[in-house]
C-alpha cells in the first residue's frame, strides 16, 4: 500500500465534521468492601443515544439495541481467566405516532418496560441509571475485576435496508437532477469508509480495578 | 450501467460493514427480541453480497426468497438465491451468473443436529483461511491487491451435523465440477491502469468430496477476544478425473487427464489469553496438507506468504532461495505463480498491550468524527513474530520436497517480525523478514485483528 493511498483513505475519514458529541461515559461501580463477596457491581452511564447518528436512526423507526457483556476475571496464574459472564440488552424504540421513547430491558429471561419517555434525554437517563448486573460475585479471598463490554447498534440494518437509505437519502437526488452525481458518490464513498471503520456500531468498554473481597 | 458500476464497490463494502457486524453481534441471551420489536423473522425476499469482492467476480450479488420457520420440533431454513456479479459491467454471461439452493433443518438450540442440503454455482477461494474479509476484499477494492485466487464451483452437497455448545462436528458428501476462471473487468478505487494479478489455472474435472470437520470455538468475542480456543480441523477425501493442463500434474489416462483419489486434511488452532488487564499474547498454529493417495489438484493446495500469513514477505514472493511460499517446482508450468505446495506449517505469536493515558481519554471525549458518527479509539501496541512455510511431498529433494513422514527443519522455515499500533479501528503494521534479511521492510493496514 502506498502512502498516497494511505492519506487519500485518512482524508476521507477526516472529511465533514460536525458538532462535538457529548461525552458517553459506561461505568462500573464496585459494591463497598465488605460486600465484594456477596453483591455484584453496578453499571451506570450517560449520554449513550443522545448523539445525532442514534438520534437520527431512532426516529427514522431504527431501534437501537444496547448488549451489555460482563466478564468476572480472576487473576493469579500466568494467564487471567473468565469466572464468570452475564449478558442483557436494552432496547430504545421510538414510537412516531406516540412521539415517546420506549426503554426495555431484557435480564436472566425477563423483558421489563423501563418507561415511556417524551424525550431521548429521559430516556437516556432511565437506560443508564445504576443497574446491578446479573452475574455472580466472586468467592472471598478470589482476586479479580470485572470487565465491561458495551455495543450499541441500530436493529434492522440489513443490507436491503442500507440500500435502501442511501438511495433515498443521498442517490435519489441525484438521479433526479436536484443534486450533484459526484456529491452523491462522494458522499457514498465517506459512508463507505465510515461503515467499514465500524462507525455505525459504536464499542464501550470499562473494567473495575483489581480487588480481592 | 453506469450507475451499476458505482453502486458496486459502494455496496461491496456496505456488505463487508454488515457483515462483520452481523458477525460480532451477540447472541440474545435471553429471548428473541424480534417477540418487542414485532419484527418479521420468517423471511422474505433479499439481497445481500457474497461478503467478497475480487478480481474474477468483483461484487456478487444474491438475490432470492428466503424463509425461516418451525418445523415439528426442528428449525427450517430456506433460500434460493441467485447470483450475478458486477465484473464486465454486469455483464449477462455464464461467467456473471451462479445460484445458492439451500435447506437445512435444525433441531435443538444449544444442543442437537442438523441435516442439509444445497446446490451451488460459485467462485470459490482456494485459500480461505489466510485472511478474513472485509481486509482482502478491501485491498482488492481500493489497491487492486488481490491476495486469493478462485475457482468455480459448481455442484451439490448434502451434510448432517451434530453440535453441543461450542462444539460442532459435521460429515458431507459433495458431487461438484471444479473449473479455472480467469480476472475479469472489475473496477479498483485507485491503481485503475494496472492490471490484475493473473487468476492462475487449476486442475479441471468433477470431484466427489467426503468431508469430516470439527469447529470448537470457546472465544469470548469472534472480532477481538481476549480468553479461549478456536479449532477448524477437516479432513477432505476426493476423487474425480482432472484436466492437467497448466499444472505440474502428470497425465495417466489415455485422454491426458489424470485420475486422482487423495486424503487432505486442515488445522487451524488458535489460543487467546489475558495476561493482565491491559495485556494478551495470542499464538496460533496452522498444519495442512497430503494425507495419502495421489497428488492434490491445484485448487487444494497451500502457500504461504504476504499480510494473513507472512506479512514480512511479499504476496507470492520468489527468487529467494528455495520457494518455500508457493513450492514452484522446476516443473512448473504457470506463470501466475499458483499455490503448489502439498503441506504447509505456520505459526503465528501476537503481543498486545493496551495503551492508557489522558491525552487518548481526551480524544475520546469527542472521538473522531465523520458524517456524524463517533470513532473511539483504544490503542493497543502489537508486537509478533511469524514462521511458517510449504513444501512438496514426495522423495527428498533439497529442501522442498520432503517424505511424507518428514517435517522440514526450522532453519528452513521463512521466518518474521513486527510491530503494529492498532487503533481499535484499524492497524498500522511494519513487518520484517529475519530469515531472509535483505528483504525489505513491509508496511500493511488491517481491519481486523490479525488472526
Amino acid at each position: 500500500m502506498n502512502w498516497a493511498s494511505v492519506l487519500a483513505i485518512a482524508a476521507t475519514m477526516l472529511l465533514s465534521s460536525r458538532l462535538p458529541a457529548q461525552n458517553a461515559q459506561v461505568g462500573i461501580v464496585l459494591p463497598a468492601r465488605t460486600q465484594l463477596a456477596s453483591e455484584p457491581p453496578a453499571v451506570r452511564s450517560s449520554s449513550l443515544i443522545t448523539d445525532g447518528a442514534t438520534l437520527d436512526l431512532l426516529r427514522n423507526g431504527f431501534p437501537a439495541r444496547l448488549h451489555y457483556t460482563m466478564e468476572r476475571w480472576t487473576t493469579g496464574g500466568w494467564f487471567d481467566g473468565i469466572a464468570a459472564e452475564a449478558q442483557w440488552d436494552v432496547v430504545v424504540r421510538y414510537d412516531a405516532l406516540g412521539k415517546a421513547f420506549h426503554v426495555y430491558r431484557v435480564a436472566r429471561g425477563r423483558t421489563s418496560l423501563l418507561g415511556v419517555f417524551a424525550t431521548v434525554a429521559e430516556a437516556d437517563a432511565a437506560l443508564g441509571a445504576p443497574f446491578q448486573a446479573p452475574i455472580a460475585p466472586p468467592k472471598p479471598g478470589q482476586r479479580g475485576y470485572y470487565s465491561l463490554v458495551l455495543d450499541i447498534e441500530a436493529l434492522s440494518l440489513t443490507e436491503l435496508d442500507e440500500l435502501e437509505q442511501w438511495l433515498r437519502g443521498d442517490l435519489k437526488p441525484a438521479v433526479r437532477g436536484s443534486k450533484n452525481a459526484g456529491t452523491a458518490v462522494g458522499r457514498g464513498v465517506r459512508t463507505i469508509v465510515v461503515r467499514l471503520l465500524g462507525g455505525e456500531k459504536r464499542r464501550y468498554e470499562a473494567r473495575s480495578p483489581t480487588f480481592r473481597p | 450501467m453506469r450507475i451499476f458500476r458505482l453502486l458496486a464497490p459502494l455496496l461491496a463494502i456496505v456488505a463487508h460493514s454488515v457483515a462483520a457486524v452481523a458477525q460480532s453481534a451477540p447472541q440474545d441471551t435471553t429471548i428473541d427480541l424480534g417477540l418487542i420489536l414485532g419484527q418479521d423473522v420468517s423471511g422474505g425476499l433479499s439481497i445481500s453480497s457474497g461478503k467478497t469482492y475480487n478480481r474474477v467476480e468483483g461484487l456478487p450479488i444474491l438475490f432470492g426468497p428466503t424463509y425461516q420457520g418451525d418445523a415439528g420440533n426442528g428449525r427450517l431454513s430456506i433460500s434460493a438465491l441467485g447470483i450475478i456479479r458486477s465484473s464486465d459491467d454486469f455483464h449477462w454471461d455464464s461467467g456473471n451468473l451462479g445460484h445458492r439452493l439451500s435447506a437445512d433443518l435444525r433441531f435443538g438450540r444449544l444442543q442437537g443436529f442438523a441435516v442439509g442440503a444445497e446446490s451451488f454455482d460459485v467462485v470459490s477461494k482456494i485459500e480461505s483461511w489466510q485472511l478474513n474479509e472485509p481486509d482482502g476484499g478491501l485491498a482488492a477494492f481500493f489497491l487492486k491487491r488481490d491476495y486469493f485466487d478462485f475457482f468455480g464451483s459448481h455442484g451439490a452437497r448434502a451434510h448432517v451435523s451434530a453440535f453441543r455448545g461450542n462444539t460442532t462436528v459435521t460429515f458431507g458428501l459433495s458431487d461438484v465440477r471444479w473449473s479455472s476462471r480467469s480476472e475479469r473487468k472489475v473496477y479498483t478505487l485507485f491503481r485503475g491502469s494496472e492490471s490484475w494479478r493473473e487468476n492462475p489455472s487449476i486442475n479441471d474435472g468433477r470431484a466427489h468430496v467426503v468431508d469430516l470437520s470439527l469447529r470448537v470455538d470457546t472465544r469470548n468475542s469472534v472480532v477481538d477476544p481476549s480468553d479461549g480456543w478456536f479449532l477448524t480441523a477437516q479432513y477432505e477425501h476426493g476423487s474425480g478425473d482432472f484436466e492437467t493442463t497448466g499444472t505440474s500434474i502428470v497425465p495417466s489416462l489415455p485422454d491426458g487427464r489424470a485420475g486422482l483419489a487423495y486424503g487432505r486434511s486442515f488445522v487451524d488452532l488458535r489460543r487467546y489469553n489475558r495476561i493482565s488487564q491491559r495485556r494478551r499474547l495470542h499464538a496460533r498454529l496452522v498444519l495442512g496438507g497430503w494425507l495419502h493417495g495421489d497428488d492434490l489438484p491445484y485448487q487444494r493446495r497451500f502457500s504461504v506468504g504476504g499480510i494473513g500469513t507472512l506479512p514480512g514477505f511479499d504476496f507470492r514472493r520468489t527468487g529467494i532461495g528455495t520457494d518455500a511460499g508457493q513450492c514452484g517446482s522446476e516443473a512448473t508450468v504457470s506463470t501466475a505463480r499458483p499455490a503448489e505446495c502439498e503441506r504447509v506449517a505456520l505459526v503465528q505469536v501476537e503481543y498486545r498491550q493496551e495503551l492508557v493515558s489522558e491525552l487518548i481519554d481526551m480524544f475520546n471525549r469527542n472521538g473522531l468524527r465523520v458524517r456524524g458518527a463517533a470513532f473511539r479509539v483504544k490503542p493497543d501496541v502489537v508486537a509478533f513474530a511469524d514462521a511458517g512455510r510449504g513444501w512438496l511431498v514426495g522423495p527428498r529433494a533439497g529442501t522442498l520436497r520432503y517424505g511424507s513422514r518428514s517435517v522440514p527443519g526450522f532453519d528452513t522455515f521463512r521466518t518474521d517480525v513486527g510491530l503494529g499500533i492498532d487503533l481499535g479501528i484499524a492497524g498500522l503494521y511494519v513487518a520484517k523478514a529475519v530469515s531472509e534479511p535483505k528483504e525489505p521492510a513491509n508496511f500493511f493496514i488491517r481491519l481486523r485483528n490479525r488472526f
